[in-house]
Parts: structure tokens; C-alpha cells; sequence
């Protein structure tokens, strides 16, 4: 099987042509050499079955950001057949090198001149055939959003795979200096006998445009208004389609699967149904969000807004050690923080990533919300209800500025942070389509099993041993809830309500019927005992920790998969636990003290 | 000869030097920095926030950070 690889520099349409050349079969996979996830699909390709490979978009082969890299890492060790070019063909003066440095390391490649409509417009002029011949490599003109130049490209490949390899493929090794001068001379070149460019450029619309989302006046509250339709959009949308699927699969529960385990043993059937089917469904209960959010936020990313976005917000973030993309994520990771995290990936600096992951957990999720909505309902009045979850709202934008604050020294950003900013484009729905799919294939890959994993765990925790009350004091999670006594006491949390933690640990939304369960009622009634039992200030004091303790299990599964490392998630649950005891106690206890 | 950092909106500059690591400079090279360039600031954010500049095509943001590295010789327009 032959392996062609897709590569070049960012926005330059690269993954719209791999979407376009590989139908929609695109699949995740590992390669030696490199410790990510990349896009990849079988293909048949200029008469071969191939393997094509979407190389993240990089500025140099030769640098040491992350993405570069993983480019180094797959061509140092994987045969590389073929390397179809990307580049953005108004910006083929600066974008040239990348395709230099392939082809001195004797990678047989083929050049890929894409966006040649926006070339074209700008009244920027290329002579493709003379720039072949002095290349002596196959250039073809594409455009990869409407389909144009398909036929060439793929008979370029063709005419590339199908030579006869004459240069053994070389390592990537530093340029020296000389190197460097004399590839940017050659690149001067080429560019003066075949690019013409206009005397002015003519890209009015994106200064148009610009000149109005990034007005100094309105340009921060039209963002604020932009994410806060895009935020009612994905989670008002997609929260009455979770809680259909809610319905369905306890109707599904109640009239199928029940009646069919009814002669089993009861602890089979509670390990099925409270168990793995629980897992399966709190997995499948995301589908709709990620799906909805990567929908949204593809037409976002692709108009090129979102760069925008990081430009207005780059003044506050800078001095937190994030950037305005990573303020984005966190925002949306007020309706889940589960799709917010898989959404980093478009910040394409490490510790800058990192640091972004380490803090959306903090958001306070609609899940949260539900939790705190019944316990203030149940314990306040209406006024005074709503100046506690306004509090607990502050206290989350807070508990995420201080983590920030606190842990931007250990993922500091060693590398320039230059953004470019893209022409506004219309985003194609093939494309934005794809992108959805990709992400829920992945998300449902990779995470699924850790998420029902743990699902069981708990499930052994509050369900053995089997012969006393499900979720009592005499399982094992009661018995960890008396264990852990001495810590959870002074915050003013009960054992009760520390088995209720350790359900919450799946979701938040079990956090109810985690209480349900334990008190053995339902509703209004469960409503009343809290209300007899529990205090305000403990009430409070228990919200406090139900908000950073730690997130759900998909988040945490999530986080694990984006970073690919365990340290950071073990560094981020225990930051978490330790904050969450922290800010309960200073609570508990000051309230206490004033109140006695 | 000046830095970057000295521009204000509406100015432009050639590129005269980039004071830094040669491994950043193939960095900033390939993003369209490079001596010899001409290069326009388009805006600025306020409180000392980046700069929205353009190099032929390619417009960028840039940190104050980063636009104190590079030098430039002030032109007209």
C-alpha cells in the first residue's frame, strides 16, 4: 500500500482537500514516531490503494512547535510515497519554502496550488507551467472548496507515484544559515518569472469587515453578542434533544430491558441495567452537544472569526497565560465542558492548550445547574436563591482566573505567539459536516470505554456487599463516606452526601438521583427532607463543592484523550479536590462563625 | 532605526533586522516576516494589547512582545 501524505501550512485549505479526496471513511489512527492522533483513509489514489494522511498545517519543517514536531516525527519514520502540497495561492511567495524543503529531502512530491479562485480575485497571477518546469515537479491549481482541478490532481498523483524513486528520501536535519539564504533567494526567484502580483491588492471585503469586528469600540460586545448566540444555539438546541434521549432510554429501560433480565439474579440484573447500561447511556447522552457544538464551531473556525476573536481578547488573556481562543473554549464550557475541551485542539500551542484543558473543568456546566437549581429551589426563597447562583457563577470564573493564574508558570508558552489572520471565508458544509463526524467517531473511540469503566466502578462501590440497602452506609462507598469523615466534616458535607459525591463523579446530573436513591424518596418529598436535614449553610457549603470538586467522568475521559497525558488529569483532579475542599471550608467555616 | 513597537496605526516599515534566535527567525521567516519586508500595522489593541499588522497577504497578530524584536525602517506608505 502506498502512503501519500497531505501537508502545509495552516489555512490553507489542507483538510478541506482531504475531506474531499477521502469521501467519508476518514478514520483516526496511530503512526511510529509520533504520539497523536491523525486524520487518515484508505483510498484508491492514482491507480494504487493508498493510505492518505492529513499532516497538521505547520510554518516550517524545520521548527520545534509541537505540530512541527509530528510532521518531522511521521516523515523521519514512515515511507512517505507521495507529499501533495498545500499552499494558499495568494500567499505563494511565503508559503514556497515549505514545498523547497520537501523536495531537498528528495520526498517525491507535487504541488497543490489551492484557493486559486481567491488568487484569482485578488488579481494575483501565476504561471503554473513555468513554475513545473523550474520546479521540475508536477503544480497543479485546485480549489479545494469547490471541487476545481479534481481530475489534474489525482492524475498528478499518478504520474508521481508512478515514477521510479532515483534519490534515497532523507532525514530531516537542521538548515544552517546558508541553506536558509539560499533557498529564500531561490524562492525570490521563482516568485519574480512566474507570480504577478497586482500594483494594489484588492482584499476589500476582509477590510471591510475587519474594520468592523475589530472596531476598538464595538468590536468586544459584537463578540460577546456572537458567543452568546453561539451558546444558546448549540445548548438550547441540544438540551431538549439530550432529554429526549433521556426519555427514550428509560422507556427503553422500563419496557424492554427490565421485563427480559426479570428472571436473572437481581445483582446480574442491577449490574446490566444500574451498571453498563448506565454507562452506555451517559456516553451516547453527549452525542448530540458534540455534534451540535463541532457544527457551530467549524463555520466559526473556517469563516476565519475565530482568530478574530483571539485578537479582541488577547490583551486580558495574555496576562492570565492563555489566549482568546482558549477564552472561547471556556465559555463553552458553561453548556459542557466535554465538547470545550475536544475543542482546543484548534489552539495549535502546547502549553497553551494545556493551560486552557486544565481550566475549562471549572465552567459551570448546565449539568452543575441542574444539581444547584433543585437545591436552591429546595432550601431558598427566590430571592435569595438567585444571589446564590449568581455567586457560585462568580465563584467558577474565579476558581478558573486563580488555577490560571497559579499554574501559568508551569505551561509556559515558550513560543512566539503570532496568529495570522485569514481572509473571512464562507465555510462549505461538506466540510463542516465531515469535521462533526470526525470528532463524534473519535470522542465515541476513545472515550466510551473509560467512561463505562468508571460507570461500574461505582456502581461496585454503592451496590456491594449485596446483602444491605443499595447506596447505604454499609457499601463500600458508605463505608469510604465514614472513612473520609474527618475531611468532609469540617466543610459541613454528611456521609449521605459524600455517597452522593462519589455518584457524581459519573455525571452531575446523577447527583439527584444519587440523593434519591440514598434518602429513598422522590421529588418534592426528597425536597422536604433536604430541607429539614441539611442547613443553607451546608447546602451552600456542598454546592461549592459539587462545582470544582471535580467534573464528570467524560470530561475527565476527554481530558485524557486530548492531552494524551495522565500526569495532567491527575494534576488537574487533585487541584480540583484540593480547591473545592479549600473554598468550602473558608466558606463553612466564616459562616459559621458569624452565624452562631 | 526603529522597532515595530514604535509604529503607529496606518505606518509602515521596511523590515531591517529580526533580533532573535535563528531557529525563531525561520519561524517568523516562514510566516512572512523577513528582512526586506515591507510591513503595515493595520490596528492596535488597546491597553498595550497585540498588533494587527500585514506583510504582502498575510496579515498577523503579534504580541508586543514578539513586535520588539523586530526592527524596521519607518516609510511612507
Amino acid at each position: 500500500m502506498k502512503r501519500i501524505a497531505l501537508l502545509g501550512m495552516p489555512n490553507t485549505g489542507k483538510s478541506t482537500l482531504f475531506n474531499r479526496l477521502s469521501g467519508s471513511s476518514a478514520r483516526v489512527g496511530n503512526w511510529p514516531g509520533i504520539t497523536v492522533d491523525l486524520h487518515a483513509v484508505k483510498t484508491l489514489l492514482g491507480g494504487h490503494i493508498s493510505e492518505l494522511v492529513d499532516l497538521p498545517g505547520i510554518y516550517d519543517l524545520q521548527g520545534l512547535s509541537e505540530d512541527e514536531k509530528i510532521v518531522q516525527g511521521f516523515i523521519n519514520h514512515n515511507k512517505i510515497d507521495l507529499a501533495i502540497v498545500v499552499l494558499c495561492s495568494s500567499q505563494i511567495e511565503r508559503q514556497l519554502s515549505l514545498m523547497l524543503q520537501l523536495k531537498n529531502l528528495h520526498i517525491p512530491c507535487l504541488l497543490a496550488l489551492n484557493m486559486s479562485d481567491e488568487a484569482k480575485k485578488m488579481g494575483i497571477t501565476i504561471n503554473d507551467r513555468i513554475l513545473e518546469r523550474k520546479l521540475k515537479i508536477p503544480v497543479v491549481k485546485i480549489s479545494a472548496k469547490y471541487g476545481e482541478g479534481m481530475t489534474e490532481l489525482l492524475k498528478a498523483c499518478a504520474q508521481v507515484m508512478n515514477q521510479k524513486i532515483t534519490f534515497p528520501i532523507k532525514k530531516i536535519k537542521p538548515l544552517n544559515v546558508s541553506d536558509q539564504i539560499s533557498n529564500g533567494k531561490k524562492i525570490q526567484a521563482l516568485i519574480k518569472s512566474t507570480v504577478k502580483f497586482p500594483l494594489k491588492l484588492n482584499d476589500k471585503n476582509t477590510k471591510k469587515l475587519d474594520s468592523f469586528f475589530l472596531n476598538p469600540y464595538w468590536g468586544l460586545p459584537i463578540f460577546f453578542i456572537i458567543v452568546f448566540s453561539i451558546f444558546q444555539f448549540i445548548f438550547s438546541l441540544g438540551k431538549p434533544i439530550q432529554d429526549l434521549m433521556t426519555q427514550f432510554f428509560n422507556f427503553f429501560r422500563i419496557d424492554y430491558l427490565e421485563p427480559l433480565f426479570v428472571n436473572h439474579h437481581s445483582i446480574f440484573q442491577s449490574l446490566l441495567l444500574d451498571g453498563l447500561y448506565l454507562g452506555v447511556t451517559t456516553v451516547a447522552s453527549f452525542v448530540p452537544i458534540i455534534i451540535l457544538f463541532f457544527l457551530i464551531m467549524s463555520v466559526v473556525e473556517d469563516s476565519g472569526y475565530f482568530s478574530r476573536a483571539a485578537f479582541l481578547m488577547d490583551t486580558l488573556m495574555e496576562k492570565i497565560g492563555l489566549d482568546g481562543r482558549g477564552f472561547v473554549m471556556m465559555l463553552m464550557g458553561f453548556g459542557c465542558n466535554v465538547p470545550a475541551l475536544m475543542g482546543t485542539k484548534i489552539m495549535r500551542t502546547k502549553e497553551l492548550r494545556l493551560l486552557t484543558m486544565f481550566v475549562i473543568p471549572f465552567s459551570l456546566c448546565s449539568a452543575r445547574l441542574q444539581v444547584f437549581l433543585f437545591i436552591i429551589s429546595a432550601l431558598f426563597s427566590a430571592k435569595y436563591g438567585a444571589l446564590v447562583l449568581y455567586g457560585l457563577y462568580l465563584l467558577s470564573f474565579l476558581t478558573i482566573f486563580i488555577s490560571a493564574l497559579v499554574f501559568k508558570n508551569q505551561f509556559k508558552n515558550k513560543e512566539p505567539i503570532i496568529i495570522e489572520l485569514p481572509p473571512y471565508r464562507f465555510p462549505t458544509l461538506n466540510h463542516v459536516i465531515k469535521r462533526s463526524v470526525l470528532e463524534i467517531k473519535y470522542f465515541l473511540t476513545r472515550a466510551s470505554k473509560f467512561i463505562v469503566i468508571g460507570v461500574l466502578l461505582v456502581w461496585a462501590l454503592t451496590h456491594f456487599p449485596t446483602d444491605v440497602p443499595i447506596a447505604s452506609e454499609l457499601t463500600y462507598s458508605g463505608q469510604l463516606g465514614k472513612w473520609l469523615s474527618p475531611i468532609f466534616q469540617p466543610i459541613g458535607i454528611n456521609e449521605q452526601l459524600v455517597i452522593a459525591l462519589i455518584f457524581g463523579f459519573i455525571a452531575k446530573e446523577i447527583v439527584i438521583g444519587a440523593l434519591a436513591v440514598i434518602y429513598g424518596m422522590e421529588g418534592t418529598a426528597l425536597a422536604h427532607h433536604l430541607y429539614s436535614n441539611i442547613n443553607q449553610i451546608q447546602a451552600i457549603s456542598f454546592m461549592i463543592f459539587t462545582l470544582i470538586y471535580t467534573p464528570c467522568l467524560s470530561t475527565i475521559a476527554t481530558l485524557k484523550n486530548e492531552s494524551k497525558s495522565l500526569s495532567l488529569v491527575i494534576y488537574s483532579v487533585s487541584w480540583a479536590l484540593l480547591l473545592a475542599w479549600v473554598f468550602s471550608f473558608i466558606f463553612y467555616q466564616t459562616s459559621i462563625y458569624f452565624s452562631s | 532605526m526603529i522597532t515595530l513597537l514604535k509604529l503607529s496605526e496606518g505606518q509602515c516599515g521596511v523590515i531591517h533586522a529580526l533580533k532573535m534566535d535563528p531557529s525563531l527567525i525561520q519561524r517568523f521567516n516562514a510566516m512572512g516576516l523577513r528582512c526586506g519586508k515591507k510591513i503595515t500595522v493595520l490596528r492596535k489593541a488597546q491597553f498595550k494589547g497585540p498588533f494587527h499588522v500585514m506583510i504582502d497577504t498575510t496579515e498577523l497578530m503579534i504580541r508586543e512582545h514578539e513586535a520588539s524584536l523586530i526592527q524596521i525602517t519607518p516609510t511612507a506608505a
